[in-house]
């Protein structure tokens, strides 16, 4: 059976009037059936541009998928038609996202938001739809969800409208849920029990996840395996414990110790120096030398390429991944 | 939370009943409409009957307003007049609200060359003189109700249209839509199932509005003749008629003037009222 997704050399690129945005740029990776992958990186990254190239709904203009192709369950859905795309939105793909304050229309009781995917995708009439998200807020652990089926989402609080999101969302039991930083806008104790629930949804309804986050935590918490992005690239592929243990590419290796320890005294943190490049106008050769401790001579001048170093890691450093440069030269 | 099980309708609903302005609007608007559609039951007399032998009359016993040139009784008139000013209101602005709101909303969803030429077509329209505009239609299609329609719904959209584009640009970017169109929502239900309610209070507002300005300006052009046609008995064409005998029989221009005032400020209040009540950022608990 073919992998569920698989992006290939993926690149969504924005035509700006400050110049092009390489938002995107030469992204590989995979999803396997029932997996939950971390997507990693800073804003501003491609985390969330990657997701909605998924989508085909990257606006355009100014953006635009200008090559690389994306598989889902072994095909391409860069050449899908609109209406192919619509029949996989929310049906096959659903996607929740950051702001649960702003993502549910406010005119629309949550019900009629959770009927109307229902409705769209799986033929139902209106009241079966409406009863059908009576039971799916009950999944997501919503308390009286009889009365809250009739309520508006300004009545709601924020961990209740991310909820309804999630319910949103796995209405029509999608193959693969893309959450884009399901968690940041909630508080601490919200977002555990969401990220909780999402963990116990995925068990039950047996679907894969592409958890986007900025919060290393949340991936050690969630995920299997881990992408980290950096200006639009992928840098280092591998999975969690072993991304733990020992980060390969000093980008990652500067995430992790930018993270304040519980158990070891630690006075200031570690912060990476300098700044995200601006995207409009990149640094030559590898994208993370001007703030990368390691910097050699190659490094100013070619860009390093994503090489497997073995057991499913994969990273892009001339220092790191020594065998590289032989491979190149 | 606290507002227990109503929503949108009922919070604005609830907001217009403590505003005395808007209260006062509602029944300003809603006697008109009823006289209006009872026009028949309510006129104490039909408003093309004649009475040679009592031209002129002052108010007094049987003819509560009086009477005009030609003895027909002015009560049962403006009653019917009432008619041809909500019939006018309403028409054009459902067109110019149609066209409106139409054009606002793909402009400002869409973007780009769509929004350039619907923009600049509304400017193009915004530069003609509403009554102008209106005279110079009715001129060349000849006068009569449809020019009339049309003319006034020709000249209301442009603004409508500029509205809602606005609104829509202000929502286009928001995560809803997004999550709308993640869902496989095509975008003509984006735009008028998810979209377009987003932009309902602005265009309700400005519709009370524009029924006010469509009210003068039947009565304007049918002051100038240019509006319903005779025996049609219209608030503009009475003051019209009216305006030789000022000085005889100033009742004939005093009582349509009065009813065209009390029409324009009943909807303004009204929409005025409708303002405060449906403004989302007005919280019902101030402090």
């Amino acid at each position: 059976m073919s992998r569920l997704l698989e992006l290939d050399k993926l690149k969504t690129y924005f035509y700006t009037e400050e110049g092009v945005v390489l938002a995107v740029d030469g992204v590989s990776f995979h999803i396997e059936r029932g997996e939950t992958l971390g997507v990693v990186g800073e804003s501003g990254c491609g985390k969330s541009v990657t997701a909605l190239s998924i989508l085909r709904l990257v606006p355009n203009p100014p953006g635009r998928i200008i090559g690389g192709d994306i598989l889902f369950e072994g095909q391409s859905i860069l050449r899908k038609t609109e209406a192919q795309m619509r029949d996989l939105r929310g049906n096959d793909i659903a996607m929740i996202f950051q702001e649960p304050m702003t993502s549910l229309n406010p005119v629309y009781t949550c019900g009629e938001q959770i009927a109307e995917a229902i409705e769209l995708h799986q033929g139902l009439r209106k009241r079966e739809a409406l009863e059908k998200a009576v039971d799916m807020l009950k999944l997501v652990g919503i308390p009286g969800p009889e009365r809250r089926v009739r309520e508006y989402p300004h009545q709601l609080s924020g961990g209740m409208r991310q909820r309804v999101m999630i319910a949103m969302a796995l209405s029509c039991n999608p193959k693969l849920l893309m959450a884009d930083e399901p968690t940041t806008a909630l508080d601490v104790t919200i977002q555990a029990q969401i990220l909780e629930l999402m963990k116990d949804l995925k068990q039950e309804l047996g679907m894969a996840i592409m958890l986007i986050t900025h919060d290393l935590g949340v991936i050690a918490e969630m995920a299997k395996r881990v992408v980290v992005m950096y200006a639009g690239k992928v840098v280092e592929e591998a999975d969690v414990a072993g991304l733990f243990r020992k980060p390969l590419h000093p980008y990652t290796e500067g995430l992790l110790s930018s993270i304040p320890r519980l158990n070891r005294p630690q006075g200031r943190l570690h912060v990476i120096t300098g700044q995200v490049p601006n995207p409009v106008n990149l640094p030559p050769g590898c994208r993370f030398h001007p703030r990368c401790p390691y910097t050699e001579d190659i490094c100013l001048q070619r860009e390093p390429e994503l090489v497997d170093t073995g057991g499913g890691r994969l990273v892009s450093c001339w220092v790191r991944a020594g065998g590289s440069r032989a491979e190149v030269a | 939370m606290g507002y227990g099980m109503d929503g949108l309708w009922a919070r604005a609903r609830r907001r217009l009943g403590r505003n005395r302005g808007a209260r006062a609007g509602l029944v300003i608007v809603g006697t008109l409409a009823v006289a209006a559609l009872l026009a028949p039951v309510l006129a104490p007399q039909p408003p093309g009957r004649m009475d040679l032998d009592r031209v002129l009359l002052p108010p007094g016993p049987g003819h509560p307003l009086g009477t005009d040139y030609f003895g027909r009784d002015m009560l049962s008139r403006l009653i019917y007049g009432a008619r041809v000013s909500l019939t006018v209101g309403v028409v054009a602005q459902s067109l110019s609200a149609t066209v409106g709101v139409t054009l606002g909303l793909v402009a400002g969803y869409c973007g780009g060359w769509t929004d350039l030429v619907i923009m600049r077509l509304v400017e193009l329209m915004l530069c003609f003189p509403d009554l102008l505009l209106a005279v110079g239609l009715t001129v060349a299609l000849g006068p009569g109700p449809y020019t009339l329609f049309l003319a006034l719904g020709l000249v209301g959209w442009p603004g409508m249209a500029r509205l809602v584009r606005g609104e829509a640009l202000a929502l286009r970017d928001r995560e809803f839509l997004e999550a709308a169109r993640a869902t496989g929502t095509g975008p003509v239900r984006v735009l008028w199932g998810h979209l377009f309610p987003n932009c309902l209070s602005p265009v309700i507002i400005a519709v009370t509005g524009g029924m006010a300005a469509c009210i003068m300006a039947e009565a304007s052009l049918s002051f100038l003749g240019l509006g319903a046609q005779p025996p049609t008995p219209s608030w503009g064409s009475m003051l019209n008629l009216g305006r030789p005998y000022l000085h005889l029989a100033p009742h004939l221009v005093i009582f349509p003037g009065l009813a065209i005032a009390l029409a324009v400020f009943g909807f303004n209040l009204l929409g005025d009222g409708l303002r405060d009540a449906l403004d989302p950022r007005r919280s019902d608990f101030p402090g």
